[in-house]
């Protein structure tokens, strides 16, 4: 006879009524359940007219017992994005990797987005917000420079993004963002973003399925915290060496994370772009 | 920042990761993380201190592998069976003090039955970490329908036979027979041909023993997963993951390995706020002695790592 102390840690809430989910290939899906005495696998019950479910017929019971199916708009499409700067540099890098649940839809998928010559947008998340976002952001980029004669700057483009992803408050874009660049004054910079739009600028910044995998990791590198040792500025070969490192970790231990990884450097000379394989599996 | 997001995803999505889900899960509502590192001959673990009812912290009490009170208040219960073994748990303070009990009264009569607790100067059998490793695995399952919610993490040193120049040998009757008696292996081992059943030409080579690594981390229900370089345990196993991945490397002693162990924990930790409040890494190390790794050569070291109290 199953526990019934595991059956009931098992069940979930929905709607105020006690669910058990279930695997359907249409996404999630729950039976109702209820604890009540009535419908133990005991074999009896005090009450004649109890709602027995009964499985024995042809559609196992679904019948007497239906059961609810949700739409959820959103799908998590896995990989990570890390971003670092530096005193006249950033470095921002990606995976390649589109996947959907356990599968992977494809090895060479871009998720990073120059939108200056100066300023990159990486995101991780749900495809298709990540690419109705840049549709957005790309338009008014074309606006601004239409309007001002001249490339929208980095720190520019940081407040419009929080405020692009602030106006889908109440649905918002499933995207998690860094974005990095150079500023107007030549120094690197990295803002991290959450999905709604509230942003900081900060020395580095990892997002997506691999994110608690980096951040440690280059809390310990980049922000040299937790060391005795000198502090040192890192120059910008150094710091592509040391994204190369930590996807290679992340790679190791996110499924999410892996194929290749695709780094930009970005100077006040421009935009090189960089590939680096990861493992495939 | 990021729980903004998390509780939209509710909202919209429906689903249920939020800061509740960590009350319920009873293996992480305490907190706490291990980290276990192997090196060349030696292993390091690092356990913090923190015991928390979820989001309120209650106490920080250092850990302190006496022999006779196993359990100073240290959340992470830190077990010593022998001089070559360290078992530490996170999970459910409660159920890691039960495990811990049972754990111990069986060990103590393994010992016994294997005649360890004779001072007579004849030589104690230490109980291999594997062996301990696999008594805690059916312990665990034994509970199969009503979990003891603890996380183990076994390190230990296993001495086994190689030849001299390192390669393992124990598949051939020699290394199996050389091993049943006790470490007298430094001289040439030729058997007399009597011993050996298989018919074989009696091959001459010098082996030694050495102290190996193991490191072994389990569920709650006694899966174990063993790893050469390192395990980690507790609520900040991700980031764990992620920073002893890129921190390790081959060959590591002593201090260094130390230094490596801490480091990896300390950056991991800083970013969980379940677990924390002090860091301790204990070094079991096997001298390298030239008659071979003795059993008394292996000594356990406390570091005590500074890091932020929070």
């Amino acid at each position: 006879m199953a526990s019934l102390l595991s059956a009931t840690s098992a069940v979930h809430s929905r709607n105020g009524q006690s669910c058990l989910p279930i695997h359907s290939s249409e996404g999630q899906a729950t039976i109702p359940v209820r604890f009540d005495g009535t419908n133990l696998s005991i074999g009896f019950s005090t009450d004649p007219t109890a709602n027995i479910i009964d499985g024995s017929s042809i559609d196992h019971g679904i019948t007497k017992a239906p059961y609810e199916r949700s739409f959820s708009p959103y799908e998590f499409n896995g990989g990570t994005t890390l971003a670092i700067s530096g005193p006249d540099y950033a470095v921002v890098a990606a995976d390649t990797r589109l996947s959907s649940g356990y599968e992977i839809l494809s090895r060479n998928v871009s998720k990073l987005h120059p939108l200056t010559d100066r300023c990159v947008l990486g995101s991780a998340g749900c495809k298709t917000d990540v690419d109705q976002l840049r549709s957005v952001l790309d338009i008014k980029m074309k606006v601004y420079q239409h309007n001002h004669r001249k490339p929208m700057a980095t720190p520019s483009v940081a407040q419009m993004l929080g405020n692009t992803l602030y106006m889908k408050r109440f649905f918002p874009y499933y995207s998690f963002n860094v974005l990095a660049g150079i500023d107007s004054e030549g120094k690197g910079a990295v803002y991290s973003y959450d999905a709604i739009g509230s942003f900081e600028r900060t020395p580095f910044s990892a997002s997506g399925s691999g994110q608690s995998f980096l951040i440690p990791l280059m809390d310990n590198v980049i922000s040299h915290k937790n060391r005795c040792d000198e502090r040192r500025d890192l120059p910008v070969e150094e710091v592509v060496e040391i994204v190369k490192d930590a996807f290679l970790t992340a790679g190791e231990r996110d499924i999410y994370t892996g194929d290749a990884v695709e780094i930009k450097i970005i100077t006040s000379e421009g935009i090189r772009t960089e590939m680096f394989n990861l493992k495939a599996d | 920042m990021r729980a903004v997001i998390t509780t939209l995803l509710i909202v919209v999505s429906f689903l249920s990761i939020c800061a509740a889900q960590q009350r319920s899960d009873p293996t992480k509502f305490n907190g706490g993380s291990i980290l276990a590192m192997a090196g060349r001959n030696s292993v390091a673990i690092a356990i913090d201190s923190r015991f928390g009812l979820g989001m309120q912290t209650i106490s920080t009490t250092a850990p302190s592998p006496d022999e006779d009170d196993n359990n100073h208040g240290n959340p992470r219960i830190l077990l010593l069976p022998n001089s070559n073994t360290l078992l530490a748990w996170t999970g459910l303070y409660g159920d890691g003090l039960g495990f811990a009990d049972e754990m111990s009264v069986l060990l103590a009569s393994k010992v016994r039955r294997a005649g360890g607790m004779r001072f007579d100067g004849s030589t104690r059998k230490t109980m291999n970490p594997r062996a301990i490793a696999m008594l805690m695995s059916h312990l665990l399952y034994r509970r199969r329908n009503a979990p003891y919610y603890v996380e183990p993490v076994i390190v230990g040193l296993e001495t086994v036979l190689v030849k001299e120049d390192g390669l393992m040998e124990m598949q051939t009757t020699k290394a199996i027979a050389a091993a049943a008696t006790t470490n007298t292996n430094e001289e040439e081992s030729s058997q007399p041909s009597s011993l050996s059943k298989a018919p074989e030409a009696t091959i001459r080579y010098k082996t030694k023993t050495i102290q190996r690594p193991y490191l072994c981390t389990s569920d709650m229900l006694g899966a174990q997963s063993t790893s050469h370089s390192f395990v980690c345990s507790g609520v900040a196993s991700r980031s764990l993951h992620g920073t002893a991945e890129a921190l390790w490397r081959p060959n590591l002693e002593g201090e260094e390995l130390v230094d490596i162990c801490g480091r990896a924990f300390v950056s991991a930790l800083e970013r969980d706020c379940y677990s924390g409040y002090g860091a301790v890494v204990y070094l079991i190390q096997a001298k390298e002695t030239t008659d071979g790794g003795n059993e008394s050569d292996v000594c356990i070291v406390e570091y005590c790592i500074s890091s932020r109290n929070d």
